[in-house]
């Protein structure tokens, strides 16, 4: 059975004890039997924490800062810019906030058929709050609170840099910015930009330091995983993922006539906004130029640094 | 609580007017039981009129014979649903409220006649409802008629896709078509049409799909898939139906239970233990299990029902019947529906009673 994947008690094992707190503290709207309306329960939770606690930290190697942009409560919409996450980078990016927000907040995503049709995957994903990629699902998301996050494709005329995306897919549909202006407006939530990229350190851990043919499978095994995780290499070492989250893009309402207070109305003011965060942010500490697409100004530095 | 579509509709939830004249059909039905008796309980019913092909069924033998009358007809055809509205004791007013639940469903042995019936009856009472100015018609319909697959929503609002695949099982097919008849006529100024798509319903004796499932030795699920439902009780649709009955309101809605849970989380609070099949082998363990008498559940019926989630949003009959029943309550302290009032909100009964 999906459930049994992990035992409950060992899940929370794995657990940190403030991972554990957090747990705890996830505020979740009950529907009657221990999991709300979308079928997320506090003991799936916890073992899809177990799991994406590790790939988080040891796999995709997140690092992260500005969450205290995330509401500790009420909708908003995460806007994926800059890379279009594969599944374990949105694994690694949902678990990130999950441990990194003040309160844990559970961001939820809409994801491919082919995911939600496979046996084990189907059920872990919607225990995970993951739900099949329909626009309905987002409504019904939004008007109950919660956090959406979507990859935004169309933020730049080039889209996404694939050569960078890596051999596993991504799970997820994406969506415009005119989709995303819509939700805003029509929910009247902030957009929160998530900016992802890559960044890459001297790191030599993965070069073997004997002769060793164990040495060498070893550190093939992680050229491996990284190519997997982050595509091809290009010399580079040591990659990671580095996701900042940006302030918030406030969008006017329907009824107000123009941008006011920093406000934005438009697709194309919106899509200005996006690209500014993903230019400001996307230079984050020894990041790939080739995935910053909007390379400009320095980040500014931010506490909240989550590695 | 106003809310947009009853300040559209700003009747929808006012008591209907006058006492009720109630013709059911389908009284065989467990459901049936559990509505007839709160309608003969109910002072604002003058009096209720069962139909079936049979006897009275044992549970509504006790009811009391002056507020409840049993007479059989076959609905199929014509001349007799016309003799319903003939009654005797309809001399002075006719129906006010048709409920009409009748329905052959056996997948077993199911022929043009059985097709005949499910779509002919509905559109014969319907038809000498909307002649005779009954006020109220309400058609209880399932919900298999929804299409269930991966890219189902997460919560299915009326609105969702309705399974008009042609490969679809005839019984879908029936209730389809007669729900269509009800639909096309929604518009009529003087009847009001209901048509309500219950989720699963759990009890004993109750033939619905996913009731059966659980009355299988065991039930069998496939491997790698635990979908979430959310299905009602015959008790809790009794009393959906009943305020359906008594208070204005037309469309179509969806009725659900107050619990959302994964199909295998309800069996377990049931105590009752499943195996699992891999998923393409399912419907053929399925037909052995049938052929060896161990389950009367059909997968063939609604395929991906066992796979994925299919959770009715049913806000829209909260809005419309249970939440203005107890402004009623609150407001005049008057009680359109008695005991009804229990089940207006999602959260009071505990998991082990939702079904």
């Amino acid at each position: 059975m999906p459930r049994d994947w992990i035992d409950s008690d060992t899940a929370r094992a794995l657990l940190t004890p403030d991972d554990r707190v957090r747990l705890e503290r996830y505020v979740l709207h009950d529907a009657g039997a221990g999991m709300d309306m979308f079928g997320v329960s506090r003991e799936a939770l916890g073992r899809g924490l177990a799991a994406g606690r590790f790939v988080h930290r040891h796999v995709v190697r997140v690092r992260s800062q500005g969450h205290g942009h995330v509401p500790f409560a009420g909708g908003a919409l995460v806007a994926m810019v800059g890379q279009r996450p594969n599944a374990a980078q949105l694994m690694s990016l949902i678990v990130d906030v999950f441990v990194g927000a003040r309160t844990p907040r559970l961001v939820r995503t809409l994801i491919d058929e082919r995911w939600t049709a496979a046996p084990y995957a189907g059920s872990l994903a919607r225990e995970l709050g993951q739900v099949p990629d329909l626009v309905s699902n987002a409504e019904a998301l939004l008007s109950a609170g919660h956090v959406l996050g979507i990859p935004i494709h169309d933020l730049d005329e080039v889209s996404y840099d694939h050569s960078v995306a890596g051999t596993i897919s991504s799970i997820q549909g994406s969506f415009t910015v005119a989709s995303c202006l819509d939700w805003a407006r029509r929910h009247e939530l902030p957009v929160i930009p998530a900016v992802l990229s890559v960044s890459s350190e001297l790191d030599r851990s993965d070069e073997p330091t004997s002769d060793s043919l164990r040495a060498r499978s070893s550190a093939l095994g992680r050229r491996a995983l990284e190519r997997a995780l982050f595509g091809a290499s290009g010399g580079k070492r040591g990659r990671r993922l580095e996701i900042v989250y940006a302030a918030p893009i406030h969008v006017s309402g329907v009824d107000d006539p123009e941008e006011s207070e920093g406000r934005v109305q438009t697709r194309e003011s919106l899509q200005r906004a996006l690209q500014q965060a993903v230019a400001k942010h996307s230079t984050l500490a020894g990041c790939d130029s080739t995935t910053s697409p909007f390379q400009g100004a320095s980040a500014p530095g931010e506490s909240d640094v989550h590695a | 609580m106003r809310d947009a579509l009853t300040s559209e509709q700003p009747w929808f939830g006012t008591p209907r007017e006058g006492r009720r004249r109630v013709l059911v059909s389908g009284v065989h039905r467990k459901v049936a039981g559990e509505f007839v008796s709160r309608l003969v309980a109910d002072p604002e019913v003058e009096f209720v009129v069962g139909v079936s092909h049979g006897t009275c069924p044992v549970p509504l033998l006790d009811l009391d014979p002056d507020r409840f009358l049993m007479t059989t007809a076959d609905l199929s055809r014509r001349d007799q649903v016309e003799n319903l509205f003939m009654l005797d004791r309809l001399r002075e007013e006719n129906f006010d409220t048709v409920v009409h639940l009748a329905f052959q469903g056996n997948p077993k042995g199911y022929s043009v006649r059985r097709h005949e019936f499910n779509v002919n009856s509905t559109r014969w009472l319907l038809d000498g409802c909307l002649r005779r100015g009954v006020g109220k018609f309400i058609y209880l319909s399932t919900d298999a008629v929804y299409e269930v697959g991966p890219r189902s929503p997460s919560q299915v609002r009326e609105d969702a896709d309705v399974n008009f695949d042609p490969q679809a099982h005839p019984i879908v097919r029936d209730t389809v078509d007669a729900e269509f008849s009800c639909r096309a006529k929604m518009d009529h100024d003087r009847c009001e049409i209901v048509v309500l798509r219950p989720s699963g319903v759990l009890g004993g004796g109750v033939l619905s799909g996913l009731n059966l499932l659980m009355e299988g030795r065991p039930p069998l699920l496939p491997v790698g898939y635990d979908p979430l439902i959310n299905p009602t009780s015959k008790q809790r649709l009794g009393r959906d139906l009943h305020l359906a009955a008594t208070l204005r309101g037309k469309g179509l809605f969806n009725v659900a239970g107050p619990v959302v849970a994964t199909l295998e989380g309800f069996m377990e609070a049931r105590g009752i233990s499943s195996k699992r099949v891999p998923g393409p082998f399912l419907a053929a363990a399925g037909r052995v299990q049938r052929a060896a008498g161990r389950s009367r559940y059909n997968q063939a019926f609604h395929p991906g029902r066992l796979f994925y989630s299919l959770v009715l949003d049913d806000t829209r009959f909260d809005r419309c019947f249970r939440v203005p029943a107890s402004e009623l309550i609150d407001r005049f302290g008057i009680d359109p529906v008695q005991s009804a009032i229990q089940g207006r909100h999602r959260v009071p009964m505990s998991f082990a009673d939702a079904g």
